[in-house]
This record gives C-alpha cells, structure tokens and sequence, in this order.
C-alpha cells in the first residue's frame, strides 16, 4: 500500500507526473491541474489510487468464483437461449453472490482505513484544506502527534462499532435467497 | 517530457547506498522473516490441537483467535502502542516480530485448521498404533501431509506482513530500523524538493521485486490463500 501510495503521488506530480503529462501529449493541456493541491479533486484522486490497487484482488476471487461454477448449468442456460448478458445476470451473478456479498465487507473495511494512502500521497497529510481526512489520520494524529491518547482509543472504539454496523448492514441489504447447486 | 535514455545502473546503486534501501531491506527480510517463522509455528501447532483434539473450551479458543480476524488495527493502535512502549520493545526487531506474529495468527489458525481438517485420519491413527507419538505425528506426518496449505497460507502472510506500513509506522520510530514501506515513504516526503527520483524509483523496484517473484512462482497458492473461507 505504501508502494502504491508513493507511486500514484508520482501520477499526480503537477509539472512531470504522469497524469498531466499524458494529457499535454493528447492535447488537453487545459484540464492539467495539481490535483492534490486541489481540494476538490484530492479525495477523487485518492480514490481512484485505492480502487486501482483493489481491483486486482477482486479480479482474482471473483475469477475463482466464477471458475467454480459447474459448466453444466451455463451450458443448459445457453441452450435455453440465453444471450451473453442475460447469462450473467441470472446464472453468474446469483451463484457468485457469495462472494460478492464478502467482497462488500472486505471492501467495506478498507474503505474505513484507507490510512496508508492519505497519510502518503495527500498535503498535510489529510489537506489541502482537509478535503483528504480519513478517520485513520485523526486517530493517528491525535494520538501521536497531540498525545490524545484516551480520546484517539475512544475513536478506535467508535471506528470498530462503526465497521461493525456497516458490515451487518451491507450482509442485510445483499442478503438474497440462497441459490443452492442442483 | 524527455524519451527515456539508455538504462542506468548507477541509480539503483546510488538507492542501496545513500538512500539506504539496502538497510530497509535488511531490516523488513529479519522482521518478516522472523515473523513468519513463528506464525507458521504456532499456527501450525495450534490448528492442528484444536482441528483433532476434542476437548473441553476447543470452540471458545478457536473462535476467540478467528475473532482476531474482525478487529481492524485501528481499534488496538494506541493500547498496542503503549503494551510494546512498557514492554521496552518500540523501535526494536523483536517487537515488531512478536507484534506481526500476533497479527497473522488469526488468519493462520483460521486456514490451517479448515486444512488439517481435510487431511484423511486413517494415516495419523496407524502412525499411533505403529508407536509413534502425539509430537512426533503432527511433526513427520501431518506436517508433511499439510505442506500445500502451509504454503499457501505463508505466501499470504509473508504478503500482507511485506506489505504493513501502520504497525511499523506506529512501532517502529528508529530511522536505523526502518522497514521498506516506511523507509520509502519517508523518502519520497523527505525528497519532495531535492528530487533524486531516480534513485527513489530504482528503490521502489527493489521493494517491489521480493513481491513480484513471489507473486509469479506461487500464483496458484496464493489464489487459494485468497479464496480461502471466500468460495465455497
């Protein structure tokens, strides 16, 4: 994650990173900013670093899921006329659904900590003008840089009832009938 | 932008030297090393009492550490900075290697136990009645026989734990003992204005090549460390 970080703070750099550089090659030098300097845009740009480096691991568990899947019951739906799409909204998806519903809770969590990334890449870290404050930061900063140590355990607490909640209530809104393998 | 020129090798030297990637990387292979060693042990030793040995409290110790799955380390961050600090362990290896071991047991145990489970009984019961005994079963037959799932679950966790940035962010102060994600992301705030980006690239390779080699020879164990509790 820190690789990650200190590579996509590369991507951001204003005057030789990636990003900007790509779009002064493509033509489109008048959306050229610097994006982390930009409160508005700070966050997104945290955000894109942190589904890019996710995006990989889902790839790999949904594959497996996938693989998982007796070619049997794919095939009779293509007999029964199926095109691609329909396949895999009403044969894929419900028998993958397991592991979707992990993949929110999993997800869920990372989100809640997206520490290492802001901490990295953003000014401040947490700026420009707090846009990037994550509750990992707070916690980290008020216990050790203002040696609030009563109050930053107490955000742990809250952060760990907080991921609690959001877990069972992701696993209640997924929640389907189970699909059970013939 | 400028085209890139002929590669040069002076930078990754420059990293290893100067910039004292070389130390980074000695620090994070003894403490992941270390780490590992001992989670695979007593996750190891622990899975296997608890998958074959019926007794008293055997669920409330499994689902006690496979609890250790749900907390995120946030919750425990300032307690387990003052456990390690009274300890007098901050900022030294066998601090950070009792903590990481902690850390991955959880999942070790979780894995190990659905493992061992699935190993057939027949052989550890005629090793018994051949006279072996109950330590010398789990360490010449049922440790052998769980060699794949061992794998898996130690490529996992030499993954997650190469990885850490908070724990050793939060435990680990001495500049001298810097792991490679702490020691590179201190590079690359501290470098901001003197910009040896080469070197600090040449470094992100040398972080990153450990990873990738493992990534490219274990692929299969690694999904199956991935997957694990996840597919049916």
């Amino acid at each position: 994650m820190a690789i990650v970080a200190v590579l996509w703070q590369f991507v951001y750099t204003p005057n030789s990173g990636l990003l900007n550089g790509f779009l002064d090659r493509i033509g489109l030098s008048t959306l050229e900013r610097s994006w982390l300097a930009e409160p508005r845009f700070a966050l997104w740009c945290v955000m894109a670093a942190m589904i890019w480096s996710a995006v990989g691991f889902y790839v790999v568990l949904f594959a497996a899921a996938i693989e998982s899947i007796p070619a049997d019951i794919t095939e009779a739906a293509l007999i029964d006329g199926a095109g691609p799409f329909t396949l895999f909204r009403r044969i894929t998806l419900p028998l993958v659904w397991d592991s979707v519903q992990v993949a929110f809770v999993y997800l869920g969590i990372i989100a809640l900590d997206g520490f290492a990334l802001v901490q990295i890449m953003t000014v401040g870290p947490g700026g420009p003008d707090n846009s990037t404050e994550v509750m990992g930061l707070s916690l980290y900063r008020n216990a050790f840089t203002y040696a609030k140590y009563g109050y930053a355990s107490a955000m742990g607490v809250a952060l760990f009832f907080l991921t609690l909640t959001l877990t069972a209530l992701m696993l209640r809104a997924t929640r389907r009938e189970r699909v059970e393998l013939a | 932008m400028v085209a890139a020129g002929h590669p040069r090798f002076d930078n990754w030297a420059r990293a290893w030297a100067e910039a004292s990637i070389g130390r980074y990387l000695f620090n994070t292979v003894l403490v992941v090393g270390g780490a590992l060693l001992l989670t695979m042990l007593f996750g190891a030793l622990v899975a296997y009492c608890l998958a074959r040995y019926p007794f008293p409290g055997n669920r409330i110790v499994y689902y006690t550490l496979v609890a250790g799955m749900l907390f995120p380390v946030f919750l425990a961050l300032v307690p387990l900075f003052f456990v390690v600090d009274q300890l007098g362990m901050l900022g030294t290896y066998h601090g950070l290697i009792l903590v990481y071991t902690a850390y991955a047991l959880p999942f070790t145990v979780f894995f190990l136990h659905a493992f061992f489970r699935t190993l057939p009984t027949a052989v550890a019961e005629a090793a018994f009645l051949d006279g072996c005994s109950h330590a010398a079963v789990f360490f010449r037959i049922m440790l052998p026989m769980a060699r794949p799932g061992l794998v898996s679950v130690g490529i996992f966790n030499f993954l997650g734990l190469w990885n850490q940035y908070l724990l050793p962010l939060v435990l680990n102060p001495d500049p001298d003992r810097y792991v490679l994600a702490q020691g590179l992301a201190f590079l690359a705030v501290s470098q901001g204005y003197r910009s040896d980006w080469s070197g600090l690239f040449a470094g992100l390779v040398i972080a990153i090549l450990p990873v990738l080699v493992a990534y490219i020879l274990f692929q299969r164990q690694i999904r199956d460390g991935l997957t694990a509790g996840a597919v049916k």
